[in-house]
Formats: structure tokens, C-alpha cells, sequence
């Protein structure tokens, strides 16, 4: 069954997504494409960050560690197999 | 003095290998400044002279992802880019980009080729790909940037020759949009999920922290320890020199001016440098390995409740061994906020020279009692820690979040530390330390000689000079403010006199009592004559209370002068950090007179 909801409530480690639309600020949306993190990419939730609520996550080439905050502005539809 | 117009600007995300790229520039002859108005700093320096025989500056600016929205710290970056594109120097800007995630860049090219026309790309860790990689992302790049583009080896500098021909003869950089950038480079990229085995470990559920802890302990350890047997040799050779200086001028007030006001004062400078230079080497070392970005990850969630990051936790940590290079640590903070926070709450910690004083205090609060001395030493460190997150929740209030602050960290990956530019680190650091912080300590520490020795020089007796010195003069002003904790005018002229170095305390009061020989915190003369020494109705000057407050008063009060010369030089003004020695001097006192008021009652 494909989903689509926020990363921060379904940011399991191993689990695949695809980045559908990001819902946050225009200033977060500037940020993310700035970090090279765009709609339609696909990204790999590597580590949950112990204590802190947070996660490393991949984009393929590179891995950027989000609080949950951040997390909460991707919108993904998913898991990717 | 002549001066050299900037001429290079390098820019690029943070973990490019800018730094590098300047090291390999500039031959290693560079300093860091302030970015005016801000806590920023810039590395500059000349084009070394084995490239052209032509002065150009080289300037390194602070990472960052975004020119046309830069967040809090990118402001810095945009900001001189703009004032030397606007001065009408010719400027060449060279954009440094990590070669193995040029797909995540597109935007950053786009945004740079627009702002800095006249520019290049450098692409470095390029011996992380393997061949097939490197020769594909040749191609592309041969199609969208040709001839604007060139390898550089960070270990070997390779490369480096290139930029250098091209910055005398610069062409304007056309690149291709954001879009098509992405699209050309993920159709070559590895597209792999980037992973890394050890992180396994270090993001651990369990273990991450302990790991965590074991690393950062045993760097903290490392200032304590390695740096010890320096520290003693260079204490030693300044006495050492300090008494030949008086053997060899005489006995007069120039030698003793030369001795222990200019030489002392030259040994305080120094005594520092073995620990900045190791806490830079461990820091550095981390950094480059790409363990630092993935410590603060795991430690800013706690930290970001009292306005810092988790880049904030290392030269937190540091403080504890000493403020001096703590203080320097936090230039890795990102984050304007968060580092003035992080430099504001570091003299909070008990640093290693408390020590001293809080062993004498103990020693005579608790005689023969070491485990019940022990356990309050814990409990003024914790006083410490508690005080240090109190002073951050309230300058996060007070302070206000400039912008978009966003944490979104790159978690790079891990690498071999290029030792060359460590070793060009460690020493610019250091070097900076000595070059902007040495010659305001020099100063004060004549000051506090002078303070200490006049008006009454020709006395024989230090003890009597001492006595009738103005530093004495100041602690008998000081006595109406000092008697509601406790303290009597020698207490006064002891603390006076650990603004040098908070140790000076041990010595001071030493003097002041009369206690000869070679004296330490703990030895028992020293503590007899505190035990009794008497006030002029007979009442004793040490008791629980006045004790216990002038420990309290010792946890919180900002007593050094080279902290106070090192904020300066890392926030590039006076007013805040004597506006932290007030507030934080003012919190000891009222904190102080409390203690002993209620423990007197």
C-alpha cells in the first residue's frame, strides 16, 4: 500500500521514499533546494539519532542528519521496495 | 603599510576542501580575521610568491549553500562577495565544490555563476571516485562549464597551478541551469546509498553516546594531559629567566619590571599555547575525518533548549580543561547565535585553574576530611555546569534568532585527515592566539605588576610591599563591598590579584599572610596561617561561611584577564566581554554574600 504523509511519521531506519512535495516555509523549501534535496528525489532513512528525535537520511550520493522539525515540512509517498 | 587589494574569493559548501584549496594558495602564510561588525572569521592571505611574482589576496570564506537566501552564518559570505565585486578591483571567485556530490549543487552553481561572473569551479576530492566516475563526470563537465573547471589534490596540490593561471586571465563562467545541472550529474553519479559502516556504531541506539563520550573524553583528557609537561617546561623556563633577569639588571625596579612584569607576563601568553595547539590538533583531526558533523548531531537536541548547537558541545567541553582555547574552539560553531552563546557561557565552567583555589578553600573547610572535600569539589563543577546552562537559557532569551536558522547538516563522508593542512590549522590557530590575545594579556599583566608593586617599591619585604601596594589600596576600597561575603581586604587583594591567572589566589594570599618557602595550595603552613588568621576584633577571616562564600564566588566570577583578552579578540569588541565580566562578577557577589549570610545566620 503506498502512503503519503510526512517523513517525521514514517522515518523508519531502512525504509525507502520518494519526496512528493516539500510543505514547509518558502524560506525551508529554499533551504532543502539549495541542499540539493528536490521533489521528486528519492531518499533512504539511514539512522535514527539516539535522544535527539532526529535522523541521518540519504539522497544517494550524499546524507544529511534533520530534527524532526525539518522532517516534518517533506511530504514522501511510499515505502520504495 | 603596504596593502593588498583581494583578489580571489573562494566559496563553496561546507567540507568542500575550501580551506585546503587556500592552504595550497597561500603557502601556509595566512591569518584569520574578523568579518567587520560580526563573529565571523575569514582566512587571508597573499598568493604565495612561488606561484606569480604579482601580490594578490586570497580570501576564504565561511561554507555555505545558498548566496541568493543565505541563512544566519551565509550572510558573511554573500556579503563580501558583494563588497569586492562593488569596489572596482578585479576579482576572480572560485567556487570549490566536492566532486563526489556535484549533483546536490546545482543550485549553488547557478546562483555563484550569476552573482561572480568572472569565476571558476574547483573540484576537489577527486582521488575519493574511482576512474570510470571521474572520467564520466569529465565529460559532462567539459559540456557544461568548459574550460572554467579544474581537478585540485588536496594531498599533493595538484591542480592548484591551474587556478592560478586562470586568475590571471579569467573568463566569465556560463553554467546551465539548476535543473539540467541535477539531470546531467544524476545520470552519471553513483546513485548508491551513501552509507557508512561505522555509523552503525556511532549512530548507535545504545552505544552512539558512550562512543561519543569515550571520543570527546579522551580529547578532553588529552588538554589536560599532554599538554601538562609543555605547560611545566614553559613555567619553568619564564622563572627561570625571570630570576636570571633580576641577577643580571640588578635589583631595581627595572628588573623587577623586566622580570616579573614583562617576562611573567610573556609566560602567561605562552603557558597556554601546548593546549590550544592539541585541542586544535584532536578538533581538526575530527573535522577532517567527519566525525565532528556527526558528534553535533547527536548532541543538539539537549543543547538547542539553552540557544546552542551541538557543534556548541566540544568547546563546551574544552572549557572545563581551560576557556583560552575553548573559547578559539567555538569558531566551529555554525551559527552566529549560537557561538556568541557558546563564548558567553564558556568562562562559566570550572576550568583547570580553579583548581587550586578550590583546594585551598576545601583544604580548610574540610581538614583531613578528603572524601567529604571530594564530594563538594563535584559539587561546585556541577554548580559550574548548572550555572553555564542557566546563563544559556537566558541568553537565548535575550539574544533574539536573527532569521532562518534551519539544521540541516551534511553528514559527510568519512575521511583520511590531510595532515599538511592540519599541521597549517593547528598552527594558524595558535598563532592567532599569541599574534591578537598575547599583547592584551602582556598589558594587563604590567598592569597587575605595577598594581602590585607601586607606590611603595623601595620596601624590602613582599609581604609589606604587597601590603601597601595599590592592589592593597583597591582591596581596602573593596573592604565595604567585600564584608557582606566575608571577605576582609587581603581576601580583596587576592582576588585582585587572580585576575592574572585565578591560581595567583593561592599565591597572593600566601604572601599576604606571611607564609614563606615554597608554597602550595594544600601545604600546611599556608593553611595554618589561614586557619588563624584574625581580623582586627579577633574573629577569624576563614570561617565556613566566609569560605564557602568565596568558593561560590570563585565558580561563577569571570577572574582572568586572558579569557576576557580572548573574547575580545574572538568577538572583535570590548563592550560585550566587559559586559559579560559585570554580569557575571555581579551574579558571583550577589551569590556569594548570600551564602555567607545565610550560612552566618
Amino acid at each position: 500500500m503506498t502512503l503519503m504523509t510526512h517523513l517525521s511519521s514514517v522515518a523508519h531506519v531502512g525504509t525507502s521514499w520518494r519526496i512528493h512535495e516539500i510543505d514547509g516555509t518558502e524560506d525551508m523549501k529554499r533551504r532543502l533546494h539549495a541542499m540539493g534535496i528536490h521533489e521528486g528525489d528519492k531518499l533512504t532513512v539511514l539512522h535514527a539519532l539516539p535522544f535527539s528525535g532526529g535522523w541521518v537520511v540519504s539522497f544517494g550520493p550524499f546524507a544529511v542528519a534533520f530534527r524532526r522539525e525539518e522532517a516534518e515540512s517533506i511530504l514522501v509517498q511510499g515505502p520504495l521496495p | 603599510m603596504k596593502h593588498f587589494l583581494p583578489r580571489i574569493i573562494l566559496v563553496g559548501p561546507p567540507n568542500s576542501g575550501k580551506t585546503t584549496l587556500f592552504n595550497w594558495l597561500t603557502g601556509l602564510k595566512h591569518k584569520t580575521v574578523n568579518y567587520p561588525g560580526s563573529t565571523v572569521s575569514l582566512g587571508r592571505g597573499q598568493l604565495a610568491s612561488h606561484w606569480i611574482d604579482q601580490s594578490l589576496d586570497v580570501i576564504d570564506t565561511p561554507g555555505t549553500y545558498s548566496l541568493t537566501h543565505p541563512v544566519q552564518e551565509e550572510h558573511v559570505t554573500v556579503d563580501v562577495l558583494n563588497a569586492h565585486l562593488g569596489d572596482g578591483v578585479p576579482l576572480v571567485s572560485v567556487l570549490v565544490l566536492d566532486s563526489s556530490r556535484l549533483v546536490q549543487f546545482g543550485k549553488l552553481v547557478e546562483d555563484f555563476a550569476t552573482i561572480a561572473p568572472t569565476s571558476c569551479l574547483a573540484l576537489t576530492m577527486a582521488d575519493t571516485l574511482d576512474t570510470r566516475l571521474r572520467l564520466r563526470l569529465e565529460s559532462v563537465l567539459n559540456r557544461l562549464v568548459k574550460g572554467r573547471w579544474f581537478w585540485i589534490d588536496g594531498r599533493l596540490g595538484g591542480g592548484v597551478n591551474k587556478i592560478v593561471e586562470y586568475v590571471q586571465n579569467p573568463e566569465s563562467l556560463r553554467v546551465p541551469s539548476a535543473d539540467v545541472w541535477k539531470q546531467e550529474f544524476s545520470a552519471v553519479s553513483d546513485s548508491s546509498t551513501q552509507g557508512e559502516a561505522w555509523d552503525r556504531w556511532v549512530f548507535h541506539r545504545v552505544l552512539g553516546w558512550p562512543l561519543f563520550l569515550l571520543i570527546m573524553g579522551s580529547l578532553f583528557y588529552s588538554v589536560f594531559w599532554a599538554a601538562a609537561p609543555a605547560m611545566e617546561l614553559i613555567d619553568f623556563l619564564f622563572s627561570w629567566l625571570s630570576a636570571e633577569i633580576q641577577v643580571w639588571v640588578g635589583g631595581g625596579v627595572l628588573g623587577d619590571f623586566l622580570s616579573r612584569g614583562v617576562i611573567q607576563g610573556f609566560g602567561a601568553v605562552l603557558v597556554f599555547v601546548p593546549q590550544i595547539a592539541i585541542l586544535f590538533l584532536g578538533l581538526t583531526l575530527l573535522e577532517d575525518s567527519g566525525y565532528l558533523a556527526r558528534a553535533a548531531a547527536l548532541t543538539d537536541r539537549p543543547l538547542l533548549k539553552i540557544g546552542m548547537t551541538g557543534k556548541s558541545f566540544v568547546p563546551l567541553m574544552s572549557g572545563f580543561a581551560c576557556a583560552i582555547p575553548a573559547i578559539m574552539a567555538a569558531r566551529t560553531v555554525g551559527g552566529a547565535r549560537a557561538r556568541l552563546i557558546t563564548i558567553l557561557v564558556i568562562p562559566v565552567l570550572s576550568c583547570s585553574a580553579r583548581l587550586p583555589v578550590f583546594a585551598l578553600l576545601l583544604a580548610l573547610l574540610f581538614p583531613g576530611e578528603p572524601g567529604r572535600a571530594a564530594l563538594i569539589l563535584t559539587g561546585l563543577y556541577l554548580l559550574g555546569l548548572v550555572s553555564a546552562a542557566l546563563a544559556g537559557g537566558v541568553l537565548a532569551r535575550v539574544l533574539p534568532e536573527r532569521g532562518f536558522s534551519p539544521f540541516l547538516m551534511d553528514v559527510p563522508p568519512y575521511r583520511w585527515p590531510r595532515w599538511k593542512s592540519i599541521g597549517a590549522t593547528v598552527t594558524l590557530r595558535t598563532k592567532s592566539y599569541v599574534v591578537k590575545a598575547g599583547p592584551t594579556i602582556l598589558m594587563l599583566s604590567i598592569a597587575l605588576w605595577a598594581l602590585t608593586t607601586f607606590p611603595n617599591y623601595n620596601l624590602a619585604d613582599a609581604g609589606q610591599r604587597l601590603q601597601v601596594s595599590w592592589a592593597a589600596g583597591l582591596g581596602r576600597m573593596m573592604e565595604p563591598i567585600l564584608s557582606p561575603m566575608g571577605a576582609d581586604w587581603r581576601v580583596g587583594v587576592g582576588l585582585v590579584s587572580a585576575f592574572a591567572a585565578r591560581e595567583v589566589f593561592v599565591s597572593a594570599l600566601a604572601i599576604l599572610f606571611h607564609v614563606t618557602g615554597d608554597v602550595t595550595e594544600t601545604s600546611a603552613p599556608l593553611l595554618d596561617a589561614l586557619t588563624k588568621a584574625t581580623l582586627p576584633d579577633g574573629s577569624l577571616v576563614f570561617t565556613t561561611a566566609s569560605v564557602s562564600a568565596v568558593l561560590v564566588f570563585f565558580v561563577i566570577a569571570l577572574q582572568c584577564m586572558s579569557t576576557l583578552a580572548v573574547m575580545r579578540q574572538e568577538l572583535n569588541s570590548w563592550r560585550l566581554p566587559l559586559a559579560v565580566l559585570l554580569g557575571y562578577n555581579l551574579v558571583a557577589y550577589a551569590l556569594a554574600v548570600l551564602t555567607y549570610q545565610m550560612m552566618s545566620a
